[in-house]
C-alpha cells in the first residue's frame, strides 16, 4: 500500500482515468472505422475457410464460434451451421489452428497450412460437435483473469449462455436468469415494468445487508443495490434490469466462498460476472430484432358479492380490480452491427424498450446504446474499450409499501367495495374513499415518474510480454443518476396529504474499479501444469442521495413549490484495496489444485481490522483421464470428476460510516444543537465472514449424452453484523458489532440428458434442484428481534426448528384443544347463555363460534426450502425449435396480508366477508379472526410456466431482403400458467422488494402478469 | 516495427501508468455527521453541545411526564380512530395498564434512555469543558448547566426507579441506593451554583442557554425540589426562599423542537386526562378547567377520561420549577418539620391563585390535615408536571398509583445485572 502515499488526490486521478478512457475510445473508434473494409498493410491475400458445423446427426448448429486459435479473427456459424472466415495467410511451416465452440459442445480444433489454399479458392473444413451435456470444457474467467476449463475448478461455476437467454423474449437480464442456474433462486418481486429482481445464491449469507450478489460486466463492477427514493411502496429496482439481454454474450455466476474467496470482501452473496458481445474480424455481421407481447394479469382476487351490507341494506358491489389491472403492450426494438479487421474489431448495438404495465397509467421506456471496441497496438499488447449507455423512465404508481401505505392495490385493499369510486360525472371529480386515497384517483392523477442516466465504461488492457507471462489491467467506471419525483396532487382525496405532495429525489453514483492481473502459465515437468498468479484491485463507491419535498403545495403545482418544504442529502463513500496471490496446478492433465489467498482492505472497517485474509484452497480430479478408467468402466461411465473447495470470503457492513460514533443534531427550542447519536460507534467493526465447504461429483454416461452434476455446500456465516444492546444508562442503545452466526446447508443437482438426437430431431431435457435451509445459530445478546418496517411479524431468532430461520413469520395464533381443534367462544343472545372453549366448527362442518386469539409463537418461514426448474429443448427438422421450462419452488411460506385486508370488516372488499354479512359465520367472526395471524401465513409453494416458446427459421431468400442470411420468428409466452394453493394474487412477488429478510410478505404488490411476445429477428 | 524496446521495460512502463492511475486514500471520513474527535475538542463543537443537552432536556420531559403521569393515575391510554398506521403500531404504554410491565416494553426504555442521554450530554461537556478554548464565562455557564442538568435526570429517574447508577465510567455501572443518588444530585447543583461565581458570558447567555431559562433560580429551585425528597426540610425551607417571587424558568419548544407531552397526548392523541381530576376538584378551583377540558369518554371500556387543556400547542413551554411549587415545598417542610401553622399561608398563597378562599387552623386542625391539603394542592398546582407519583410515594399514597416503580428495561439488565429487586 505505501505506493499510495504519494498518489495525487483522488477526484484528480478519478478524473484523468476517466478523461483518458473518452480518450481512448475516440481513438479506437477513430482507427477501427478507418480501417473497416481497408487492408492492413501487412496483410497478404487472405484465406478463406469455410465448412459447416454439425452434430452427431448432421443436424446444422447455430451459433458456434470459429475462431483462429489465440487470435481475434473469427466468425459465428449461421442458422444452416455454415461459415465462412477469412484468415491471414498462414506462413509456411506455422499452420493455423481453427477452434468450434458453442457451450453445451465441446471445442473441436482443426489446423490449416499454407499449402491448403495453393489451389485457390476456400479451404473446406467441417466440425462434428460432441455434446457437452455437463459445459465441462467451457471456458470461464476467474478472478484472476486467466480463462480456465470449468473441469479444471475445484468450486463449481455456472455459465449461462446467449442461446439460453436469447429465447426467453424478457427485456430484463435478471429475470431471463430464473430457472437457468442451480444454486441461484431468482425471484420477481413485482410485476411493475422495470421491476426489481432478487437474486439469492445459496440461500441467505446475511441479516443486514443487502444480500444481492456482485455484479461485474466486461471487467466493471457495477451497482447491485436496490433504493427507493421516494415510497412507492416495494418498488425498487436494481441496475441490473436496465442491461440489454440481446447484448450478453454469457454470464458466469460464482456461488460460495469457496469460490469466490478472490472477489473479497464483497462477495459473501457470490459474483455474477456478465460478459458482453464483443466484435471478430471478417464480414460486417449485423442482426435486427423486433418484438411484440402483451401484459395480462391472469389470477384475480374473488371479491365480495353479497347483495346487501351488514347492516342489511342492499348495495351494489364493484370489483376495482378491472378497473386497476390492464392488457399492457410491450414492444422492443434492437439492432446490432460487428465486424473488423485482424487488429481492429468492434461490436455496436442499440435497443429500444417499451412496456405498458398492467396497472393503468404505468409504463418503462429503456434506450439502451453499446459500443465494444478491441484493438491490437502490437504485437505484445491488445486494448479493449466497453461503453454503454442506458437511459431509462417509467411512469409509476405508488403500492403496497412497508412505511407508508397508500397507493393503488392498498386502497382497493382498505375499503369496502359497495362504494363507488367513479368520477363524478358533472365535475369529473373523485369521491372520497373510505380510509385511503381512492384508487381511481391515485390512477388518474397522481403520479411518479423515475428515470436513470447510467453510463458504464471498462478499459482493458493485455500485455503478453513473455510467452506464458499475461499482465491484464482492467478500469471500470459506472455513473449513473437515478431521479424520481413524486406528485399528489392538492384536493386529491389522499387522506394524509389533503394539501398535496411533490418529492423530488436524484441519487448520484460513481463507481471506479482498478484491477491488475499478473499471470505466468509454465510446464517445469512435461506431467506439471503451474500457473501463479498475483493481482490488486481497487474500488471507489460513492453515492450522493439527495430528496427534496414540499406539501401545501399551491393549486396546480407539481413541483416541490410548497408552504412546506424540506430536504435532505446523504453521501456515502467506500473505498477497498485488496491484492491476491493464487498457485493453479495441474498435474498429469487428471489432477487439478488451486490454492489462493487475499488480502482486502477497506474503509469500512476499522483502522485495527482494516486488513482481512480470505483463503481458498480447490482440487478437481478427473478420474476418467485415467488408463484403467476408460479400460474398465469407461464405455459405461464416460467421466466421472470429483471436486471440492473450501473457501472463505466476505461482507462488508451494510454503511461505509457505521464504524464511527457520530453526533447528530438536536435542537433546543429554536437554535440547533448536537448530541452523541444513540448507536455507539465500533472501531473493531470488520466483515462478515464466511466458511464454506462444498463437495460434489460430475458424471457423464450414454456417450456423453446424460450428465449428473451434483453439489453439497455447506457455508457457515460468521462475524454478522448486528446490532447489539448497549446498556443503555451509557447514553447510547445500540452499536453494530460483529455477533451473529448463520449457517446453510443444501444440495445443487442439475441433471442433463438428450435422450433423442437424430436427424432432424433431438431433444434436450435439464433438470436442476436445490435445496437450502438457513438458520440463524448466534445471536447478539442471545435475543430475537423484529425486522424494522415489518408490522413487528418478521423476526430473527434463534429458536428451535423454523424459530431460527432468518425472517420467520411471528405473531399471533389460535387457541386449540388437545384434538387439534380451534376453540373460540359463542356470544350470548336473548336465550341462550355464553358458552366458552367451544370448537369453532361444529360437527356438521358450520362455524358456529368467534375464535380465541392465542399467544404470539413462529408461525411460517418464508425461506425456500426446496427451488427447481425443468427445460425441455426440442428442435424439428431444420427449422423449428421449442422449448418450455417450468419453474417451481416448495416449502416456503407466505404471509397474506392481502387477505387479512379483505376479511377485515371495516373493509371487506373479500369474498369471505360475504359469511359474515349472509350469516353463515357468528356476528364478530372476522373481527377476531384478523387479530389471529397464524390465519393468513399460507403455503407459498408454487410452480409456473415459466416459458414456453417455438421458433421458426425462415427461409432468407422468401423474405426478398437484400444481404439477409437469416430470420427467425419466434412466439412466446411467460407465465402463462402458475399451479399454487396460494389464494393471492401471485406467490412470486414481494412487499419487502429486494429486502434481506422480509420475504413472502403479500401487501399489495403488483402481481407478475402472463406474457405473450413475438419477435422476428434478422441477420444479415 | 517501432525501436524494440526491452519486454522488461514494457511491464515496468505499463504497471507505472497502471499503479498510477489508483488512489488508495483509505481513512474516509463521514460527511453526513460531526465525528465524536471534531464535537469534543473544539469551542463550537461544545457550544452546539450545550444546546443540544437542553433538547436532551426538553424530550426527557415526554416520558418523564406522561409515563409517570399514566403510572400516577393523572393519565389515561385512550384510542384514536382505526387508521392503518395506528394498526402497526404497538400501543405506548398499553403494558402500564396491566398489572405488571413488560422488561421490554419499548416506552419504558424510553423513559430510562432519555434520561440517561441527558447525563450522557452533560458528562460530554463536563469530560471536555476544561480543555476547551472558551471565555471562561462561557465555560462557568455551560459547565452549571451541565451539573444542572445531570441533577435533574437523577432526581427525575430516582422517582420512577428504586436505584439508579450514577458512575457511568466502571462497567457495569452498577445501581446506587436513593440517597446516594440524591446526595449526589444535591451536591451536582451546589457545585453548578460555584461555577456560576464566575458569572455567565454573554455569548453563553444569548446564544447557548434559552432566553426563557433562569438558570441560577433554577438551580436554587431544585436544590430545594431535591432537598426536599431526600428529607432536608431545612435546606428545602432556604433553598426556596431564595428564588425571587417573580422568577420563571421554562423550556422552549418550537415546530422543530417540539412540546414532547403535546406530541404524545395531543398530536398522536395517546393520553387524556383521568376524569376524576375533575369530580374530585373543590368547588371553584380555577385550575379545573385551566387544565382539562369536560367531554369524557371510556376508551378501552376502562377509566373515564376528559381531553387536556394544557399542552394543546406544540410550542407550549414547560416549566422547569412554578412559584406554587417552591410555596408547596416549603409547607411541606415546615409541616413534616412539625411547624404547620408556618405551612397554611404557603398553601394559601397557592390557593389564592386557584381563586379558592384561604384555610386557616381551624380548617386544618392537625398536621395530617395540613399534609393532606398540601397533597391536594400540589395534584392541582403542579398538575403534568410530572411530580404526582413521587407526591403519591412521598405521602403514603401509593396505592393511588399503578406501581411503585418501573421495572428495570431489559436492555439495562442485559449489561448491569443485578438490578436492585426492591426499593
Amino acid at each position: 500500500m505505501r505506493h499510495c502515499t504519494h498518489a495525487p488526490p483522488l477526484p484528480a486521478t478519478y478524473l484523468g482515468a476517466r478523461s483518458a478512457l473518452v480518450a481512448l475510445t475516440v481513438l479506437i473508434a477513430l482507427t477501427a472505422t478507418a480501417e473497416l473494409g481497408a487492408q492492413t498493410p501487412a496483410a497478404r491475400a487472405a484465406l478463406v475457410v469455410q465448412g459447416r458445423v454439425t452434430d452427431e446427426a448432421q443436424n446444422p448448429i447455430v451459433g458456434v464460434q470459429v475462431v483462429v486459435d489465440g487470435a481475434a479473427v473469427g466468425t459465428v456459424s449461421n442458422e444452416d451451421g455454415s461459415y465462412r472466415l477469412s484468415i491471414g495467410r498462414p506462413s509456411a511451416g506455422a499452420p493455423v489452428t481453427l477452434v468450434a465452440r458453442r457451450i453445451g459442445y465441446r471445442p473441436r480444433r482443426t489446423t490449416v497450412a499454407e499449402a491448403d489454399g495453393t489451389g485457390g479458392g476456400a479451404v473446406t473444413r467441417d466440425f462434428v460437435l460432441l455434446r457437452d451435456v455437463l459445459e465441462l470444457s467451457q471456458v470461464v474467467t476467474t478472478a484472476t483473469r486467466t480463462e480456465t476449463e470449468r473441469a479444471q475448478l475445484g468450486a463449481t461455476l455456472a455459465t449461462v449462455g446467449a442461446e439460453a437467454l436469447g429465447n426467453t423474449v424478457t427485456p430484463q437480464l435478471d429475470v431471463a436468469l430464473s430457472g437457468k442456474v442451480p444454486g441461484a433462486l431468482v425471484t420477481q418481486n413485482s410485476g411493475t415494468p422495470g421491476g426489481g429482481t432478487s437474486i439469492r445464491i445459496r440461500g441467505l449469507s446475511t441479516i443486514s445487508r443487502s444480500a444481492e450478489p456482485l455484479y461485474i460486466v466486461d471487467g466493471v463492477i457495477i451497482d447491485n443495490g436496490s433504493r427507493q427514493l421516494v415510497d412507492l411502496g416495494g418498488y425498487t429496482t436494481n441496475r441490473l434490469a436496465d442491461l440489454d439481454p440481446n447484448d450478453i454474450e454469457r454470464i458466469e455466476i460464482v456461488k460460495g466462498a469457496a469460490a469466490a474467496a478472490l472477489y473479497g470482501s464483497r462477495a459473501n452473496d457470490g459474483v455474477v460476472q456478465i460478459f458482453t458481445k464483443r466484435g471478430r474480424a471478417g464480414a460486417l455481421r449485423g442482426t435486427a430484432r423486433v418484438a411484440f407481447g402483451q401484459d395480462k394479469v391472469t389470477r384475480l382476487v374473488d371479491v365480495n358479492a353479497a347483495p346487501v351490507n351488514l347492516a342489511g341494506q342492499p348495495v351494489t358491489r364493484y370489483d376495482y380490480q378491472r378497473e386497476i389491472f390492464q392488457t399492457a403492450p410491450q414492444s422492443n426494438v434492437s439492432v446490432s452491427l460487428a465486424g473488423g479487421d485482424e487488429r481492429s474489431q468492434f461490436y455496436l448495438s442499440g435497443a429500444h424498450e417499451d412496456q405498458t404495465g398492467v396497472i393503468r397509467s404505468t409504463r418503462y421506456v429503456r434506450d439502451n446504446v453499446r459500443l465494444n471496441l478491441d484493438r491490437e497496438l502490437a504485437s505484445w499488447l491488445r486494448v479493449g474499450v466497453s461503453t454503454s449507455f442506458i437511459q431509462s423512465n417509467a411512469d409509476l404508481t405508488p403500492n403496497g409499501g412497508l412505511v407508508a401505505n397508500y397507493g393503488v392495490l392498498t386502497n382497493f385493499l382498505f375499503s369496502s367495495n359497495d362504494r363507488n369510486f367513479f368520477p363524478d360525472p358533472v365535475t369529473g371529480e373523485f369521491p372520497a374513499a373510505q380510509f385511503q386515497a381512492n384508487p381511481l384517483e391515485v390512477i388518474a392523477r397522481w403520479r411518479a415518474p423515475q428515470g436513470v442516466q447510467q453510463y458504464i465504461g471498462g478499459l482493458h488492457l493485455t500485455a503478453t510480454p513473455y510467452a506464458g507471462v499475461t499482465a491484464d489491467y482492467r478500469f471500470g467506471y459506472d455513473g449513473f443518476t437515478e431521479t424520481a419525483q413524486q406528485f399528489i396532487p392538492r384536493g386529491s382525496t389522499a387522506v394524509a396529504y389533503p394539501t398535496g405532495l411533490a418529492v423530488s429525489a436524484a441519487n448520484r453514483a460513481r463507481l471506479v474499479n482498478s484491477d491488475l492481473d499478473l499471470s505466468w502459465a509454465t510446464q517445469p515437468l512435461s506431467w506439471v501444469k503451474l500457473t501463479p498468479s498475483v493481482g490488486m484491485n481497487w474500488q471507489q463507491q460513492r453515492y450522493d442521495a439527495t430528496t427534496a419535498q414540499a406539501t401545501d403545495l399551491a393549486l396546480f403545482t407539481e413541483v416541490v413549490q410548497g408552504s412546506q418544504q424540506f430536504a435532505v442529502e446523504l453521501r456515502d463513500d467506500r473505498r477497498t484495496l485488496g491484492f491476491y496471490g493464487q498457485l493453479q496446478a495441474g498435474l498429469h492433465n487428471a489432477l487439478f489444485l488451486t490454492a489462493a489467498l487475499r488480502s482486502d482492505a477497506s474503509s469500512a472497517f476499522g483502522a485495527d481490522q482494516r486488513t482481512q485474509y480470505f483463503p481458498k484452497f480447490g482440487a478437481s480430479f478427473d478420474l476418467s483421464s485415467l488408463d484403467w478408467w476408460s479400460r474398465n468402466v469407461g464405455t459405461r461411465v464416460n467421466r466421472l470428476r470429483l471436486r471440492g473447495a473450501v473457501g472463505q470470503s466476505g461482507g462488508q457492513p451494510a454503511g461505509s460510516f457505521d464504524r464511527f460514533l457520530n453526533y447528530v443534531f438536536e435542537p433546543a427550542g429554536t437554535a440547533s444543537g448536537i448530541v452523541n447519536s444513540t448507536r455507539e460507534g465500533n472501531e473493531q467493526l470488520r466483515p462478515e465472514r464466511q466458511h464454506e465447504t462444498e463437495l460434489g461429483a460430475d458424471v457423464e454416461f450414454l456417450d456423453g449424452r446424460a450428465g449428473i452434476e451434483a453439489t453439497h455446500y455447506d457455508k457457515k456465516v460468521t462475524d454478522l453484523v448486528l446490532p447489539r444492546t448497549v446498556t443503555p444508562s451509557t447514553g447510547f442503545l445500540d452499536q453494530l458489532a460483529n455477533v451473529g452466526e448463520l449457517r446453510n446447508r443444501g444440495w445443487e443437482l442439475l441433471a442433463r440428458a438428450v435422450p433423442i438426437q437424430r436427424r432432424g430431431f433431438s431433444w434436450t431435457v435439464t433438470g436442476t434442484l436445490t435445496t437450502s435451509d438457513p438458520k440463524v445459530t448466534r445471536l447478539s445478546d442471545g435475543g430475537a428481534f423484529f425486522i424494522p418496517g415489518s408490522f413487528n411479524i418478521v423476526r430473527v431468532a434463534t429458536d428451535p426448528g423454523d424459530g431460527s430461520a432468518p425472517g420467520h413469520f411471528f405473531g399471533t395464533t389460535y387457541v386449540r384443544n388437545a384434538q387439534g381443534q380451534i376453540l373460540g367462544r359463542v356470544p350470548a343472545t336473548s336465550t341462550t347463555p355464553a358458552r366458552d372453549s367451544v370448537p369453532i366448527i361444529d360437527a356438521n362442518g358450520n362455524v358456529v363460534a368467534v375464535p380465541y386469539i392465542g399467544p404470539r409463537k413462529v408461525i411460517g418461514n418464508p425461506n425456500a426450502h426446496r427451488f427447481w426448474s425443468a427445460i425441455n429443448e426440442v428442435s424439428v427438422g431444420t427449422r423449428w425449435s421449442f422449448r418450455a421450462q417450468v419453474d417451481g419452488v416448495n416449502g416456503v411460506d407466505i404471509f397474506n396480508f392481502d387477505r387479512r385486508l379483505l376479511e377485515t370488516p371495516a373493509f371487506g372488499s373479500g369474498a369471505a366477508y360475504a359469511d359474515e354479512i349472509l350469516g353463515k359465520v357468528p356476528a364478530g367472526y372476522f373481527q377476531a379472526r384478523r387479530s389471529i395471524f397464524e390465519e393468513y401465513v399460507e403455503n407459498g409453494s408454487y410452480a409456473k410456466l415459466r416459458e414456453l416458446s417455438a421458433s421458426y427459421q425462415l427461409d432468407p431468400a422468401w423474405l426478398h431482403l437484400r444481404g439477409v442470411t437469416g430470420a427467425t420468428a419466434t412466439i412466446a409466452g411467460r407465465n402463462l400458467k402458475t399451479w399454487t394453493k396460494y389464494s393471492g394474487w401471485d406467490p412470486e412477488t414481494n412487499a419487502g422488494a429486494q429486502s434481506t429478510l422480509v420475504r413472502g410478505f403479500a401487501f399489495a404488490t403488483t402481481p407478475i402478469p402472463r406474457n405473450v411476445t413475438f419477435a422476428l429477428s434478422l441477420t444479415f | 516495427m517501432t525501436p524494440r524496446i526491452s519486454s522488461r521495460s514494457r511491464v515496468a512502463i505499463t504497471l507505472a501508468i497502471l499503479l498510477s492511475l489508483t488512489g488508495c486514500k483509505l481513512d474516509v471520513s463521514n460527511p453526513n455527521a460531526a465525528t465524536q474527535q471534531s464535537v469534543l475538542t473544539s469551542p463550537a463543537g461544545l457550544r452546539a453541545l450545550g444546546v443540544g443537552l437542553q433538547g436532551r432536556m426538553d424530550n426527557f420531559v415526554g416520558p418523564a411526564v406522561t409515563l409517570s403521569g399514566v403510572v400516577a393515575g393523572e393519565l389515561g391510554n385512550t384510542d384514536a380512530s382505526l387508521s392503518t398506521t395506528r394498526e402497526f403500531q404497538q400501543y405506548p404504554i398499553q403494558t402500564a395498564n396491566s398489572a405488571a410491565i413488560d422488561p421490554t416494553n419499548p416506552d419504558l426504555l424510553n423513559f430510562w434512555s432519555t434520561g440517561f442521554q441527558v447525563v450522557r450530554t452533560a458528562n460530554d461537556i463536563l469530560d471536555n469543558v476544561s480543555d476547551a478554548s472558551l471565555q471562561a464565562g462561557t465555560k462557568s455557564g455551560l459547565s452549571a448547566l451541565a451539573k444542572a442538568g445531570k441533577a435533574w435526570a437523577f432526581g427525575t429517574l430516582i422517582e420512577a426507579w428504586p436505584q439508579i447508577p450514577t458512575d457511568l465510567s466502571k462497567t457495569p455501572p452498577g445501581y446506587d441506593t436513593r440517597a446516594t443518588v440524591l446526595s449526589q444530585a444535591l451536591s451536582l447543583l451546589a457545585s453548578a451554583l460555584s461555577d456560576l461565581s464566575t458569572p455567565m458570558s454573554a455569548e453563553f447567555t444569548s446564544s447557548i442557554l434559552q432566553k426563557s431559562i433562569d438558570l441560577p433560580n433554577t438551580i436554587h429551585a431544585w436544590q430545594a425540589r431535591y432537598s426536599l425528597a431526600a428529607g432536608n426540610y431545612d435546606a428545602a425551607i432556604g433553598f426556596a426562599n431564595v428564588v425571587p417571587a417573580t422568577a420563571t424558568s421554562t423550556f422552549t419548544y418550537s415546530t422543530v423542537d417540539q412540546n414532547p407531552i403535546w406530541a404524545s397526548a395531543i398530536s398522536n392523541g395517546y393520553f387524556q386526562a383521568i376524569a376524576t381530576f375533575r369530580t374530585d376538584a373543590e368547588s371553584g378551583d380555577t385550575r379545573v378547567n385551566r387544565f382539562t377540558g369536560t367531554t369524557v369518554t371510556t376508551p378501552f371500556g376502562g377509566a373515564q377520561v376528559v381531553p387536556l387543556a394544557i399542552y394543546r400547542n406544540m410550542s407550549d413551554p414547560y416549566p422547569l420549577f412554578t412559584q406554587d411549587e417552591l410555596s408547596l415545598i416549603r409547607a411541606e417542610a415546615y409541616a413534616r418539620l412539625n411547624r404547620s401553622p408556618e405551612a397554611i399561608p404557603e398553601i394559601n398563597r397557592v390557593r389564592a391563585n386557584a381563586g379558592l378562599p384561604p384555610k386557616d387552623a381551624t380548617s386544618l386542625p392537625t398536621q395530617q390535615a395540613v399534609l393532606d391539603e398540601i397533597y391536594r394542592q400540589r395534584r392541582y398546582a403542579l398538575f403534568l408536571t410530572g411530580t404526582r407519583w413521587a407526591d403519591e410515594r412521598r405521602f403514603g399514597r401509593i396505592t393511588e398509583a399503578r406501581t411503585a416503580y418501573l421495572p428495570y428495561p431489559a436492555q439495562e439488565t442485559i449489561g448491569n445485572p443485578n438490578p436492585p429487586t426492591g426499593p
